[in-house]
């Protein structure tokens, strides 16, 4: 029996409660992971004990102690829910784009999206450009979506293809942009930055960047992930969407602006984590169906515990040295899509 | 709920591709829109559907006019089966046919109350009660054509359009589908299909409309229109018509 077969029938608030438990679990078990040793139950005293001093009835000293509480509050855990928040707003976004175009190959920074922030960012780390690097950042992947999305609309409908290709032209343009700056300035302190800016690290994750990523996903994640069945529609075509009663034009001018606004968001804590928004959607796919009322909350709940694993594992595997977190989400997330492709051979064919 | 359309003029390109439609569906029938390759069949329908909007005209369904209702309006009205809608679409028949509710469901797309009671009638009229829980991809033709059928028919439309629905289907599956279009028109539905089968048309249609270039060369009855007259110089070929020793319905053959 096939996986579909045994998950088909489970109803969705279950597979979404059963993931949920799931990501808590492992936001937990991932803070007490480290060189300070920590047990779950620490995590949670170190959480009860900051939300009642916020609520002004903490004690003034942490049941864990200084150093302790402050490994758990100071560092780990806003790490770890950086990680959580942009693993679910990658997955979200990548399975929306994949949606709206029809193309499996799509994934968040398809509006050239990465490489605009790329290109803000080069510019501060190199150009000393005397901004905030996330803000920079995020200036820069607005910039390239409403460039590609200007180019794409002024070439009449936004259709799938023009869309794709319009992206692709500025995210090569970015790109070039960002390798010319790199090639003319970068010396080899900031060669190492940049390098780990462009696959993407959590290395530098505190609460503002908590609250960053966090916001985006909850308001317009939530957002997205609310119009599974218009996506539904638009898999049956732009033609069969239309007679539905949606406008596409207009429906797809909003949900890419959208998904853009996340993703610049993500991007400017992040940098451009790879392959999350791109194969995660699938995976999940081909575990659970196509149906996107099902598969985006799925995907951030599962996009959300991949990448606090994949952190995880790039800043102790190594340690003390640190992994661009980009690096080892291909290197767990490959090996696993391979084996579900493989066990799923028969309903790969129709992803797309 | 007949279907009325007055001067219809659709352009692409400077090209021309409906000059001014004038017809009309009658309600709760079957009406055959007939032509050859190119005629504007198509296009009509989409105009109709509201995927495109004709530069001029006027279109209305019992009275109401289709094309300044508003799109979801519409949507709750009319429906459109595509010519061989796509094939690859990777979702299971009950989630397809869920889609038909989208011009019903409210702004967030939570489950509206008559969604799931639409939904059982819709499959359990189309015949694909059994496939419900397959995926559309796995399939065979005449099955999916009934699946997509049962998503329009979710929509609750009184007019029904179906670009081309025989094409791909073995004989005993068109069978199925005109036995079903005819269920459709006995409870009340305007169904209104593009076909290339002049056969079938005269078989099944209670009503025909034959285009060429983007106008109405002939409108009527069957034995009004399957006639060689009408339909040599349409088609370009010669034709000979036969009477169905049991149905008493035209036969046509060409040459």
């Amino acid at each position: 029996m096939t996986a579909r077969a045994v998950l088909r029938p489970m109803a969705t608030g279950v597979l979404l409660a059963v993931a949920a438990v799931l990501l808590a679990v492992s936001v937990t078990v991932a803070v007490t992971i480290g060189p300070a040793d920590l047990a779950p139950l620490d995590v949670w005293r170190s959480v009860a004990d900051h939300l009642g001093a916020l609520g002004g009835s903490g004690p003034a000293e942490p049941a864990l102690g200084v150093l302790r509480d402050g490994i758990v509050w100071e560092i780990r855990l806003p790490r770890v829910l950086t990680a959580a928040a942009v693993g679910a707003g990658l997955a979200v976004a990548g399975g929306v784009m994949q949606g709206l175009t029809r193309n499996p190959l799509a994934d968040p920074y398809l509006l050239g999206l990465s490489s605009g922030a790329s290109l803000g960012a080069v510019a501060v780390l190199v150009l000393g450009v005397g901004v905030l690097l996330p803000v920079a950042a995020f200036a820069g992947a607005v910039v390239a979506m409403v460039a590609a999305l200007s180019l794409a609309g002024s070439l009449g409908r936004l259709t799938p293809a023009r869309t794709i290709l319009a992206g692709l032209a500025v995210a090569q343009l970015c790109a070039a942009g960002t390798s010319f700056v790199i090639f003319w300035s970068a010396t080899g302190d900031s060669y190492r930055e940049i390098l780990a800016w462009l696959m993407g690290s959590l290395a530098g994750a505190d609460w503002p960047a908590v609250a960053i990523a966090g916001g985006a996903v909850i308001v317009l994640g939530t957002g997205l992930a609310l119009q599974g069945r218009t996506l539904d529609a638009f898999a049956f075509g732009d033609t069969a969407a239309s007679a539905l009663g949606i406008d596409v034009n207009r429906t797809r001018w909003t949900m890419l602006t959208v998904v853009a606004l996340l993703t610049g968001a993500l991007v400017a804590v992040s940098g451009s984590i790879g392959f999350v928004g791109l194969i995660l959607p699938h995976a999940v796919r081909l575990v659970v169906g196509a149906g996107h009322r099902r598969l985006l909350p799925l995907s951030a709940l599962l996009g959300a515990t991949f990448l606090v694993w994949a952190d995880t594992a790039a800043r102790t595997v190594f340690e003390p040295r640190e992994l661009p977190v980009g690096i080892v989400t291909a290197f767990l997330g490959a090996p696993v899509f391979a084996l579900l492709l493989w066990r799923r051979r028969s309903a790969a064919g129709d992803l797309a | 709920m007949s279907l009325r359309l007055e001067g219809v003029r659709w352009s692409v390109a400077g090209r021309s591709i409906l000059d001014g439609v004038t017809a009309t569906a009658p309600g709760a029938r079957l009406t055959g829109l007939l032509g050859p390759n190119g005629a504007g069949k198509s296009s009509l329908l989409r105009a109709v559907s509201g995927v495109l909007t004709p530069d001029a005209g006027v279109v209305t369904l019992d009275g109401t006019d289709l094309l300044t209702l508003a799109r979801r309006e519409r949507a709750r009205r009319v429906a459109l089966v595509e010519q061989e809608a796509a094939a690859t679409v990777p979702l299971t028949v009950s989630e397809a046919v869920l889609v038909g509710r989208t011009p019903h469901a409210s702004r967030w797309g939570a489950m509206a109350a008559g969604d799931d009671a639409a939904v059982a009638a819709a499959i359990a009229e189309a015949g694909v009660a059994d496939l419900a829980d397959r995926s559309l991809a796995t399939l065979s033709g005449g099955e999916r054509q009934r699946a997509h059928l049962a998503r329009a028919l979710a929509q609750e439309p009184q007019l029904l359009l179906l670009d081309e629905p025989t094409n791909h289907l073995d004989v005993h599956a068109r069978i199925e589908l005109l036995d079903l279009l005819g269920r459709l028109t006995d409870r009340g539905v305007t169904v209104v299909a593009a076909l290339h089968d002049l056969n079938l048309a005269a078989a099944a249609c209670d009503h025909v409309i034959l285009l060429d270039a983007g106008r109405v060369a002939a409108e009527g009855t069957v034995d009004q229109v399957l006639r060689p007259e009408v339909l040599e110089p349409v088609y370009r070929v010669h034709c000979h018509v036969l009477t169905h020793p049991v149905t008493g319905r035209p036969v046509l053959t060409f040459s």
